[in-house]
């Protein structure tokens, strides 16, 4: 994987951790473009986040998500301190991982 | 000399090999336990909503709640990225499934929650043409659904 393509902020209000995270990815449903090109499918196919050890979401996705992902979720519960993971699977086997200390 | 060497190393072997097998049977264990995910590859082939649903929780009769709300803009200028969240007014659920009524794909995506995570999730979607998106919520053996009409100016069968 060259560059990061996981930018996640995070905001924590008494316990409660608001995840707002946006995605670098085509998502690419495999359009024909005008000019006759066949694109590729492309798109990631399973995101899972983890405060720690526990799974918080974890997200079966087709080609339906726009491109360059965004999603934001919120968590109950959550110290100071935690250690919070997002990990994408696309259709090509491509992923990425980024841990963020809340 | 050489039979002895032999017979310690494979003994030494034979030792470590048990001494892995206790370490990792704990691990082995929990993985064995938990429910294996499984992608809904049939749900994701589906190319309309009643298939779509009964793929995904075996029935398409879902009744209507008011209790999901679905926050999209009524009117989309750009079906490529149609800003989208849906909150649930109980304490917890177990996924809520995004459609889109006449997507070539209808299934968007399924966001199983955990023990703390609020029935809440707000992504971007993408939708072929004038249509509604559809929310199913799970919670355990309970089925609620809600829609919301969106028009599309221009159809991000992107």
């Amino acid at each position: 994987m060259p560059a990061a393509t996981i930018k996640i902020r995070t905001q924590r209000r008494e316990g409660a951790l608001t995840v707002r995270a946006l995605i670098r990815h085509p998502m690419e449903i495999g359009r024909k473009l005008d000019d006759g090109t066949q694109l590729k499918t492309h798109f990631i196919t399973r995101v899972v986040c983890r405060l720690d050890d526990d799974v918080v979401l974890d997200a079966d996705w087709g080609g339906g998500i726009a491109k360059n992902p965004y999603l934001s979720f919120v968590v109950d519960g959550v110290d100071a301190g935690a250690r919070l993971t997002l990990a994408w699977t696309d259709n090509q086997g491509e992923r990425d991982e980024l841990v963020v200390t809340v | 000399m050489m039979p002895t060497t032999f017979t310690r190393v494979a003994s030494r072997r034979r030792a470590l090999v048990r001494l892995a097998t206790l370490w990792l049977a704990p691990f082995v264990a929990r993985v064995a336990h938990a429910e294996p995910h499984r992608r809904p590859d049939h749900a994701f082939a589906q190319k309309d909503v009643a298939p779509t649903l009964r793929a995904l929780f075996g029935r398409d009769d879902i009744p209507h709640s008011d209790l999901i709300r679905i926050g999209v803009a009524k009117l989309a200028e750009n079906g490529a990225v149609v800003p989208v969240k849906v909150d649930v007014d109980l304490p917890h659920v177990d996924e809520i499934a995004l459609i889109g009524t006449r997507n070539p794909v209808p299934l968007i995506g399924r966001f199983s929650f955990g023990p703390r995570t609020r029935p809440f999730v707000a992504t971007r979607v993408k939708l072929a043409e004038t249509s509604e998106i559809v929310a199913v919520v799970r919670d355990g053996e309970t089925l609620l659904l809600a829609r919301a009409a969106v028009e599309v100016t221009v159809g991000g069968c992107g």
